[in-house]
């Protein structure tokens, strides 16, 4: 129970719920991609796709690509994770309170999970419809072939993709805020023996 | 309801409202047309070039075929090489052809390029027997796969270029 006490300050404050929350206020509010691709050499990028849970933004040949929906859902995922980061700093200030433990959110750990996965998804995806390999992380050459009409026009793009250190940040924050929730049970139990 | 379960409540009652309420404010938006909301919109760049014969020039037994070629599209094109082959009237080939030297194109301009064909002695002979068959002027067809850069990709498409050889052009 040493280490209880020692991370909630004697069962007042949960030093993990903090932390985590402030991890998943630096990612809500950072602009910074999660995941990187980038085609071409130096500055002349044939496509670039800098993708995070709040902000996609997509280039191909020097044009941006949309989905009308797109920033709606990161806008709904950035609130998400402003609320989880609010309400987990709250409950952890508010650690000697019984009730506050519902306050402690985990879904710092699911974004990162469901965002690789979708990542996954979408990239399988790209996959099939473009017939080309495109792997989660690496450098490699994307080889495509454009149909036009009876000719086939063979392309080779230098390519690198990265998950980035944002990424590692908010997974951080989301794992930190999963031990937070079991010491929240600690405190509250450690408080009722005391 | 005990103060946990009003706090359970409540942050489930707001993490719901966060999650959904701009994705009804896009679906409003877009009067609930599901469909135009989720089709991705992208324009690409024109990609146009067009090459048209410029001169001729026989240089030994190498023959210099200079083109006019014009970006008419959006973006900067660099011919890097050419593997070709150049194909007499009748279909039958005739020499190898090359790219000089590689071009750059920005959009909207015109570079001179120069396919470089080298004759052996059957190729200038049998290009000489077309002109024996009383042509004033031979229809040289070169066909093949151009080395293209644009953006920083190689791009390897089919290139067809012709241009007409005159006796003169070849010091007869």
């Amino acid at each position: 129970m040493g280490i209880v006490k020692a991370l909630s300050l004697n069962y007042r404050v949960n030093l993990l719920g903090l932390t985590s929350a402030l991890l998943l206020f630096y990612t809500a509010l950072s602009n910074k991609p999660w995941w990187t691709m980038t085609g071409g050499l130096d500055d002349e990028h044939t496509f670039s796709a800098e993708v995070s849970p709040f902000n996609i933004a997509v280039d191909i040949l020097g044009k941006p690509a949309t989905v009308p929906i797109l920033p709606y859902l990161n806008l709904a995922a950035r609130l998400s994770i402003l609320l989880a980061a609010a309400t987990t700093l709250i409950g952890s200030l508010l650690a000697g309170k019984p009730w506050s433990k519902p306050m402690i959110s985990v879904r710092g750990l699911i974004l990162p999970i469901l965002f690789l996965c979708g990542l996954f998804i979408g990239l399988s995806l790209a996959e099939s419809y473009a017939g080309a390999n495109l792997p989660l992380t690496g450098e490699f050459t994307l080889k495509y072939t454009i149909h036009y009409g009876e000719l086939n026009i063979a392309t080779e793009t230098p390519t690198v993709a990265n998950l980035t250190q944002e990424y590692w940040i908010a997974l951080a924050a989301g794992i930190i805020s999963v031990s937070a929730k079991a010491l929240h049970g600690k405190i509250a139990s450690s408080k009722n023996n005391v | 309801m005990n103060k946990n379960g009003i706090v359970k409540a409540v942050t489930l009652l707001l993490s719901l409202v966060v999650a959904v309420a701009p994705l009804i404010y896009a679906l409003n938006k877009y009067e609930w047309n599901i469909q135009a909301l989720a089709t991705p919109s992208y324009s690409p760049p024109k990609v146009d070039f067009n090459m048209k014969p410029s001169s001729i020039k026989f240089d030994g037994r190498q023959l210099y075929a200079s083109f006019k070629l014009s970006n008419l599209g959006e973006v900067k094109i660099v011919f890097e090489s050419l593997n070709a082959t150049a194909y007499g009237p009748d279909g039958k080939t005739l020499a190898p052809a090359t790219l000089d030297k590689a071009a750059a194109l920005p959009p909207n301009s015109t570079e001179t390029i120069t396919l470089k064909v080298n004759f052996d002695e059957t190729a200038l002979n049998r290009l000489i027997s077309y002109f024996k068959e009383g042509r004033d002027s031979v229809n040289v067809e070169v066909r093949g796969e151009a080395s293209i850069r644009v953006f920083s990709s190689k791009i390897a498409a089919p290139i067809s270029a012709s241009f007409k050889i005159s006796l003169a052009d070849i010091g007869g």
